[in-house]
């Protein structure tokens, strides 16, 4: 059925010209065209990485621009200018994406949005350069040997092949280890960062890719109207693809399509309907009323709801543990702290603590509220900057590391507030936690090369069997936000547990579960660590870390006040102070 | 389940208008491509008025051959790839024989390709940029003066004005620039010096930077050339920073009545370069057709201060009915040739087309007529050194 | 020399007024986490209701203005009732898409209905510039930076020392707390709404007179009151209004001393240059992690 849709609709695409006679109609065609691919280039961005670039008319600009230059002042054919245009594109989304995502949400739209002004700026300015505000007319058709594109249907095939090769890799990014890095960071940037997900990197890449196609639309709009302004960098351009992105369905691969579509016949359609003076005045009133009806777009409104697998019976909880997760670690590293020292403004959270976590041994750090254990915890994976003192992992330094990157040595945490990616699926989610198992690029997946769907069919096996290890197999393609909340828990060990951590610091596993809940939780850190696994754990649950810990460890006011076996630390005059005076406090 | 409903209502709404069949054949239509909304829509729209005045005028005298004008209008919002495709759309869906457009040069210039694909005319009322002329394209026919035309037809009044060192102040686009490169010019070549020049983009309100500069230097003239609301907020920041200079504006857009009611005693002394003097209709080259167009504008109520664009409109429009006259027929190609033979008397002045450009595909530019007026006593007058003559 | 002190004292009347766009929408894009796009909108409406009372109505000047920012807060008010109220729980893009098309829909139907003919303002002012020394200011300006500044205190006040302002940075620090101590959620999005719009009608009934009122004059306002906002840190008013001061500053010493042509760019170069090392803005206090 499906592909009976898709292989007609292949062929209404490729016979458009035919049936679509009128030249105008045609001119409106390749206009969306133009646009979907600038709208998937915004969407890649936007949709899935989350952050909105309201400077993409920019790189639509410096692709137009570098197209024009290069046909009109070194003559070059537009098989070259095409590629030039997304490479120079690419280029400046690379140097702009390493300024830029330093800051997030707000600010990188302000950045973005300055980019683009200052682009277009320049454009404007340098008049050896652009010819200024008089553009730079006749800008040569497109050409090949042996093939005039100068006609409409022509060029709508060259549109059209460059926007189904955007949709491609669009696609096939979306679908990969990459995709996935870049939904994990709009959905739960720490968590990503937990399991390794290097996001810097990560959204760099995403930036450059974005670029590039915006860049491509740029050449094939400079080479179709052969005139180019500094009216390419308009803010309403970017207005326009905002809309058809949102609009469309953000986050869909299909969205961009049909809003690029809908919102390029939208004013053609209005000129149609009625006087110039009520156009744009409707276009504003129908924008506002479809995002009202339909507030995620038309394509999930219109998506049927996906077929769930059938409910099965939950098997029991926490039955087995995957064998992926068991793999005993071969190294065996002893973490060491030495003087760690935190400051909030001038309170000091953590004030030279040192401890150390011997290999293969369950350590708990309690201590009461506002001790500073969550602080050591991020101190330890590189989520703050210690003010003082040193982390070690066996003999490699952590401090100052970014938290991929600690991730990358193995050390993997829990959050203590419910942390998943929640609009993913269960599945999805432990995918993300497999990131670092998997090492495809932007190049090879781009190519689809077999390694790469080799690697993606040993993750989702992979997938499927940490799953299964934590009993959430039956709940794979469910969304993570729609779980209760126990279950949540255990997809958050799960997208750990999928990291394959050699150490693993556990931030209030047990806290929200039930007695049962918890007997089996016990029962599967137990497990971990006899399959090699280090794990330290912050815990209030008092009889939960003396039932499993090799070593207690006590911090009050930022300070250890004292180390040991569970028995002795029960027994211990200061920790009974702390916690008796704590509890008086409160 | 209702919002799917919702959603393919609106999708079938607007494929549906798209696709709903165009309208029954209709009189001779005649395509305007106008910004009419977006920052410069005043312009715009007087262009439309003063259109409309033309087409009214020439249906009651019993239309062009016995067939009533129809005009097509579009907006192209200040946008060139909105005028390319107004164009485009005025061509094929609309089957327009000729069209008048597109206002400012950077649109002219994106819908240039158009005319030449689909062999239409195009009679450009306001663009300014040399290029537009200059690239070949015999489809061009252009009724307004480029900055250079324009800065020739000052040349004789420089000494008489006492210009002996100029500062430009210009808005950031190719009329802006152009201009202020053509005035410059003739003023070297008259012996006059340049000072500063400084430019201001389109949507700017606050120019006091570019003023405290102009301030500095030493010269005794300011040539300003800008929409006129910014010509308005430059003359009150002027006053504010008492910036005392002979002011002269070009680009014949600056509407010196609108100038007196919102800069006020701002104004008072400035020279304006306008293509139309509804003051004096009786000083205009067809003083009866020029009292009837400002009479008629009157009537219908649009703004005296639209009057010095709107003309362009009504010319435009003339222009292409006389051509369709001579050529005997709404055919694009007939009224490109019959468009080379035309010669009337607009409300500027009389219209003929010359050749311009590289040989074998020139475009038209008619040499319209170019005044000066100076704003006295919170009224437009002649200088004195015209009403003299 | 001289031509220096002109251009402080012009930046310092120019950011006076960056200052006061910027207010507005510091609270709704600060506070509520919406990017308002018609935000500008509000501006021109001010604008245009002070034009109508003064010029057509014959008002007075001072009771125009006051009229304007009470039609900018009921208007306010009545577009996060009907348009953002139902839409509360959706994301950050999607309110920012109804904004954008309230933007466009507003600019054209005021191309509408006042045409696209600028209008002036009248204005009870002399307009000979008070003089001190080289330096030269009109008094309407005056005017507008010190009612400005005093609209600026008192919101700030209103923020800070009443009853609704401890509600309205509650609610948005924590909504669910804020709920559940008893505080009406949509009361507080809608005044929060329709005092920062007031605050924008305010700056357009304000800097109409000193400009001009046309359609597509917010245009400009939004992407200035933008600027601001990061610069000065979102939800903070001193930020904002420090912010827009340096802005105003070094858009009139870049265009003084660079390249008129390159004016804007000077305001963008700060901003990307803030934001890459002050990523929360030039005056945001350093935060605690969560």
């Amino acid at each position: 059925m499906r592909a009976l849709a898709a292989s007609l609709g292949a062929l209404a695409l490729l016979t458009l010209p035919f049936w679509l006679a009128n030249p105008y109609h045609q001119h409106v065609v390749i206009m969306a065209g133009i646009f979907t691919i600038l709208a998937l280039s915004l969407n890649l961005l936007l949709g899935y990485t989350g952050q909105l670039s309201l400077g993409h008319a920019g790189f639509f600009g410096i692709g137009a621009y570098t197209a024009a230059l290069l046909a009109l002042s070194w003559e070059w054919p537009f098989w070259l200018t095409l590629p030039s245009a997304a490479l120079t594109a690419g280029l400046a989304g690379l140097g702009i994406g390493r300024l830029a995502l330093k800051v997030r949400g707000a600010y990188f739209v302000l950045v973005t949005i300055s980019f683009a002004g200052v682009i277009s700026l320049v454009s404007i300015n340098w008049m050896e350069l652009t010819n200024g505000p008089l553009g730079l007319p006749g800008v040569p058709p497109a050409e090949l040997p042996w093939l005039s594109l100068r006609t409409k249907r022509a060029y709508y095939y060259l549109v059209l092949l460059g926007a189904a090769l955007t949709y491609l890799v669009c696609q096939r990014v979306v679908r990969s280890r990459l995709g996935r890095a870049f939904l994990a960071l709009r959905e739960n940037e720490a968590l990503a960062e937990s399991v390794g997900v290097d996001p810097t990197r990560t959204l760099v890449a995403a930036a450059v890719l974005s670029a590039a196609m915006a860049g491509l639309a740029g050449g094939l709009y400079a080479h179709y109207t052969r005139f180019v302004s500094p009216e390419v960098f308009l803010f309403s351009y970017t207005v326009t693809m905002v809309i058809m992105v949102v609009a469309g369905g953000k986050g869909t691969l299909a969205g961009p399509v049909v809003g690029a579509v809908l919102f390029t016949a939208l004013p053609e359609a209005l000129r149609e309907a009625m006087a110039w003076q009520w156009q744009m005045l409707a276009y504003g009133v129908l924008l506002v009323l479809l995002v009202f009806f339909l507030p995620r777009g038309i394509v999930p409104a219109l998506r049927i709801h996906r077929v769930r697998a059938p409910a099965l019976p939950a098997p029991s909880f926490l039955g087995e543990v995957s064998e992926g997760a068991s793999t005993a670690p071969s190294e065996r590293k002893m973490l060491t702290i030495t003087d760690l020292s935190v400051a909030f403004g001038g309170v000091a959270a953590l004030a030279g603590v040192s401890f150390a976590v011997r290999p293969g041994t369950i350590t708990s750090l309690i201590g009461p509220n506002g001790a500073g254990k969550t602080t050591a915890f991020n101190a330890i994976t590189g989520y703050l900057r210690p003010r003082r003192g040193r982390v070690s992992w066996g003999d490699v330094a952590l401090t100052g590391r970014r938290p991929c990157e600690v991730a990358r040595r193995g050390i993997v945490r829990t959050f203590q507030k419910t942390s998943v990616f929640p609009a993913l699926t269960v599945r999805d989610n432990v995918l993300v936690g497999l990131h670092l198992r998997g090492r495809a690029g932007v190049l090879p997946i781009l190519l689809a090369r077999r390694a790469v769907r080799e690697e993606e069919a040993r993750l989702a096996a992979e997938a499927e069997s940490i799953m299964a290890g934590v009993g959430l197999g039956h709940r794979r393609h469910e969304t993570a936000s729609a779980l209760p909340y126990g279950e949540q828990r255990l997809v958050e060990l799960a997208v750990a547990l999928a990291a394959q951590p050699r150490l693993l610091l556990l931030d209030e596993p047990g806290a929200g579960m039930t007695g049962g809940e918890k007997e089996r939780l016990i029962e599967l850190i137990r497990r971990l660590r006899d399959g090699g696994m280090t794990v330290l754990l912050v815990e209030h649950d008092m009889r939960l870390v003396m039932g499993i810990s090799d070593t207690v460890i006590v911090l009050n006011h930022g300070r250890v006040i004292a180390e040991g076996p569970p028995a002795a630390i029960q027994a211990h005059p200061d920790v009974i102070r702390a916690y008796l005076g704590a509890a008086a406090r409160a | 389940m209702q919002k799917r409903w919702l959603a393919m209502l609106l999708v079938g709404l607007i494929v549906g208008a798209l696709t709903a069949p165009g309208l029954a054949q209709a009189p001779i239509k005649i395509g305007v491509i106008e910004p009419l909304s977006g920052p410069v829509a005043a312009s715009g729209n007087y262009i439309r008025m003063g259109a409309e005045i033309a087409r009214d005028w020439i249906n009651a005298r019993g239309g062009v051959g016995g067939r009533k004008v129809e005009l097509v209008i579009e907006d192209n919002k200040s946008d060139p790839k909105e005028a390319a495709s107004a164009a485009e759309k005025l061509i094929v869906r609309d089957k327009v024989p000729a069209i008048m457009g597109a206002w400012g040069s950077s649109m002219t210039l994106a819908a240039m390709p158009k005319l030449e694909e689909y062999g239409v005319p195009m009679v450009v009322e306001t663009s300014s940029a040399a290029s537009i002329t200059k690239r070949g394209n015999p489809w061009i026919f252009r009724i307004s003066p480029p900055s250079e035309m324009e800065a020739l037809g000052l040349e004789q009044y420089v000494d008489k004005l006492g210009v002996k060192q100029a500062d430009f102040l210009a808005v950031n686009t190719d009329w802006g620039r152009g201009s202020v490169t053509a005035f410059g010019d003739m003023l070297k070549k008259k012996g006059a010096a340049v000072g500063a020049a400084e430019f201001m983009e389109q949507a700017a309100t606050d120019m006091n930077a570019q003023i405290t500069k102009i301030k500095s230097t030493n010269g005794d003239t300011l040539f300003l050339t800008t929409a006129v609301e910014q010509i308005t907020l430059v003359l009150k920041q002027g006053q504010e920073q008492r910036l005392t200079r002979k002011v002269i504006t070009t680009g014949g857009s600056s509407s010196p009545s609108q100038l007196i009611k919102q800069a006020g005693a701002a104004a008072e002394g400035t020279y304006h370069i306008v293509f139309f003097m509804p003051w004096f209709p009786e000083a205009m080259p067809d003083a009866k057709l020029a009292r009837a167009f400002v009479d008629e504008w009157a009537k219908r109520g649009h703004p005296f201060e639209g009057l010095t664009e709107g003309f362009r409109g009504h010319d435009g429009i003339a222009t292409i009915a006389e051509a369709i006259k001579v050529a005997g027929k709404d055919e694009p190609k007939a009224i490109q040739s019959a468009l080379w033979k035309v010669s009337l008397t607009g409300v500027n002045g009389p219209i003929k087309f010359e050749k311009d450009g590289p040989a074998g595909k020139e475009s038209g530019q008619s040499k319209p007529s170019i005044f000066i007026v100076q704003i006295k006593d919170g009224k437009v007058a002649l200088p004195d050194f015209m009403a003299k003559k | 020399m001289d031509a220096f002190l002109q251009h402080l004292v012009n930046g310092l009347v120019l950011g006076g007024t960056y200052a006061l766009l910027g207010i507005g929408l510091t609270l709704i894009f600060g506070l509520m986490n919406l990017v308002n796009f018609a935000h500008g909108e509000l501006y021109t409406l001010g604008a245009y209701a002070t034009f109508a009372a003064v010029a057509l109505g014959g008002w007075n000047f001072f009771v125009a203005v006051a009229a304007a920012i009470v039609v900018g807060a009921v208007a306010g008010a009545l577009c996060e009732r009907v348009l953002l109220a139902p839409l509360r729980d959706e994301s950050i893009d999607t309110t920012m898409l109804v904004m954008i098309g309230l933007w466009i829909a507003l600019q054209n139907a005021e191309l509408l209905g006042w045409g696209g003919v600028a209008k002036s303002i009248p204005h009870p002012f002399p307009t000979a510039p008070l003089t001190l020394g080289p330096v030269g200011i009109a008094p309407l300006r005056v005017f507008v930076v010190l009612t400005a500044l005093a609209l600026i205190g008192l919101s700030w006040l209103l923020i800070q020392k009443t009853r609704l302002g401890t509600a309205m940075r509650a609610t948005f620090q924590d909504r669910e707390t804020a709920a559940l101590m008893g505080v009406k959620i949509g009361r507080i999005h809608t005044a929060t709404f329709a005092f920062g719009s007031a605050l924008a009608a305010a700056a357009g009934a304000l800097l109409g007179p000193i400009f001009l009122a046309y359609p597509s004059m917010g245009d400009l306002a939004s992407l200035k009151a933008f600027s601001v906002v990061i610069l000065g840190g979102l939800g903070n008013l001193a930020g904002a209004t420090l912010g827009g001061v340096l802005l105003g500053i070094a858009e009139e010493l870049g265009a003084g001393y660079v390249s008129s042509g390159y004016r804007d760019a000077v305001g963008f170069v700060i901003i990307i240059l803030v934001l890459l090392f002050r990523p929360s803005g030039l005056f945001a206090r350093s935060q605690r992690i969560g």
